[in-house]
């Protein structure tokens, strides 16, 4: 009986059980993309997009602070395992480091110079650094290749075993489940209520002792280092990489995902890079009519399903539940 | 030279003081930040640039269809969209999500539309003036008297018409409106038309002026918004103070320093402005 579970082991419980989904439904799509390199290209862009959502999610859900610069860490990411892939590809173990290290760094000054700035401020400052390293990206020249990018980088070898396309996808995959389900018990760890808190009402958080600037700054780094590492997949992925992946529209594209799939869990924002990619390239016959109706969904969503569709699914799933069984909790 | 740096910076300056009349209306409106009057500006000189030279009408009715699409199309981030969001919880976020969702889709529709290729209307002004050992485009002179026109009659509406003064009111404190018994919607929708129109007119000279494509608004909404913070909300001539302020800014940077050095100013200027004076240069005092 329900009644009989404490708390904390009903929060166990619940934690486990979307691990597990989370763990099914990551399987199911290695398993669907599989071999064809049509679907192994979509598939790699929903990986990509998920960790960029993701990363997007950490901050912007439990910390209640909209930054627009993810086009930065996602190019800082990507360049890092570009520029060290040079030579044969000698220097590709520094990539993790340089990328997440550099983003994560970038990320908390920008933190910290924004500061005091909330709303509409925060995200045009934070859009025009992003708009910022896109156009240096574009003429920086020969160090990072200037406008048509950087080509030849070289497969990453794990303990002798080369990764090729199938094996970033699967690696890919684990990492989004690996991050997504991080993120989920994060929120519900110390720092995470704590993050959470400041987000609802700083006054009250502060009075409890809350450290909130550091709280920001911590969670903004961390979703940058996530989407460097969206980046990093991308890079080994291709092979090659381009200034004009890593524009402003793409953080456009990233923010709609956790609205679409579900502000409460990071697993909508999986989701909504799933329906994302969907609705702009997996619709063959619908180009710019695909984004138009992505767009137009989008709205409608945030019109008459704020929660997203697994909120949707989730409110559902109350109706059916027997009545007596109260499950609170804020929608993040 | 220096001449025509500045007069091309206040030229173009008086362009951003239309957009950012366009938010501070539509903040007075609403009390939000409506992200996607770039995208209206750009989606209107669009129209007229198409319906003005490939369906050859003439350019009287080209004008009115682009200033009843913007003024469409403004109804709808205010009464379809905004309003209903902010209705359901004050969370700012929810309203920057809608608007950036919106100007995807007005975005995405003038490609729809219009075409992706790039779209120029007719040049109206071509003149260029020789001041001593200095040029000065006619443009950038009518760019300025328009403006100022524009901003005449919209400071005079807000100062003596009725729904003007209203809106003013409203501005202030929708609620103490309300229980005055002021008509909240039509206040509202008398404040979206007027953006809509500035949108429009802005909309027409930018066309007039340079190709336009459907990623045209981006650069115009950033301006617009920087220029509105920077001139505050304090009088309605603040957005055109703003906006010829960041002309001549960025005018200046790109003679000194180059065309590249364009975006780095600005967020430059962004961080500097947001931190130190958020609100402007004016603002309104209010006696505590």
């Amino acid at each position: 009986m329900n009644t009989t579970q404490t708390h904390q082991q009903r929060l166990a419980r619940a934690l486990r059980t979307e691990s597990l989904l989370g763990l099914l439904g990551t399987l199911a799509f290695v398993i669907f993309v599989g071999g064809q390199v049509y679907r192994q290209d979509l598939g790699i862009l929903v990986i990509v997009y998920a960790l960029l959502a993701l990363g997007m999610y950490l901050p912007l859900a439990l910390g209640g602070r909209l930054s627009l610069a993810y086009n930065a860490y996602f190019a800082i990411g990507a360049y890092s395992v570009a520029i060290t892939g040079q030579q044969g590809g000698a220097l590709l173990w520094l990539a993790p480091i340089l990328g997440v290290g550099l983003s994560m760094l970038t990320a908390a000054i920008l933190a910290i110079v924004t500061r005091k700035l909330s709303g509409f401020h925060l995200a045009v400052a934070t859009m025009l650094f992003g708009i910022v390293v896109h156009t240096w990206l574009i003429h920086s020249g020969n160090w990072a290749g200037g406008p048509e990018g950087i080509g030849g980088i070289p497969r990453l070898f794990l303990f002798g075993w080369e990764l090729g396309r199938t094996e970033l996808i699967a690696v890919g995959a684990l990492l989004v489940w690996v991050i997504a389900t991080a993120i989920v018990h994060y929120r519900t760890s110390f720092f995470g209520v704590a993050l959470r808190a400041q987000r609802e009402t700083v006054p009250a958080a502060q009075a409890c002792g809350v450290p909130i600037v550091s709280l920001r700054i911590i969670s903004l780094a961390l979703g940058a280092g996530i989407a460097s590492i969206a980046g990093m997949l991308l890079a080994l992925m291709n092979q090659f990489i381009l200034p004009e992946s890593f524009g402003i529209k793409v953080v456009f594209l990233v923010l709609f995902m956790p609205i679409l799939g579900g502000m409460f869990t990071p697993w909508g924002s999986v989701l909504g890079a799933l329906i994302v990619v969907f609705f702009t390239l997996g619709f063959d016959f619908f180009e710019g009519p695909g984004v138009l109706t992505f767009g137009i969904l989008a709205l409608i969503i945030l019109l008459v399903f704020p929660q997203g569709v697994l909120g949707g699914l989730a409110a559902l799933r109350q109706r059916f539940k027997k009545p007596g069984v109260a499950k609170g909790g804020s929608l993040t | 030279m220096l001449l025509s740096i500045v007069s091309s910076g206040i030229g173009i300056g008086a362009l951003y003081g239309l957009v950012a009349l366009g938010y501070f209306l539509f903040f007075q409106a609403t009390t939000a930040i409506n992200f996607a009057i770039g995208a209206i500006v750009m989606f209107a000189g669009m129209a007229l640039a198409v319906v003005s030279k490939d369906m050859g009408q003439a350019w009287m009715i080209a004008m009115l269809i682009a200033v009843a699409l913007a003024i469409l199309l403004a109804w709808i981030s205010e009464a379809a969209i905004l309003r209903p969001i902010l209705a359901r919880s004050s969370d700012e976020f929810g309203a920057v999500v809608a608007i950036v969702a919106l100007m995807f889709v007005i975005e995405q529709l003038a490609g729809v539309i219009f075409g992706r290729r790039p779209i120029q209307g007719k040049q109206l002004f071509d003149a260029i003036y020789f001041v001593g050992d200095g040029i000065i485009e006619s443009r950038f002179v009518w760019n300025l008297a328009i403006s100022l026109i524009v901003f005449a009659v919209v400071v005079a509406w807000l100062r003596y018409g009725r729904y003007g003064r209203m809106l003013r009111a409203a501005g202030d404190n929708e609620a103490a409106a309300r229980v005055l018994g002021l008509p909240i919607r039509r206040i509202k929708f008398a404040a979206v038309f007027a953006t809509g129109a500035v949108c429009a007119v802005a909309g027409v000279l930018y066309a007039s002026q340079a190709p336009l494509n459907f990623h045209s608004h981006l650069a115009f909404a950033i301006a617009g918004f920087i220029a509105f913070v920077i001139g505050g909300t304090g009088s309605a001539w603040a957005p055109l103070v703003g906006g010829i302020l960041l002309g001549l800014i960025e005018a200046l940077t790109i003679w000194f320093l180059g065309g590249g050095a364009r975006d780095y100013m600005l967020l430059l200027l962004v961080l500097v402005v947001f931190s130190v004076r958020p609100e402007g240069i004016f603002t309104v005092r209010v006696r505590t």
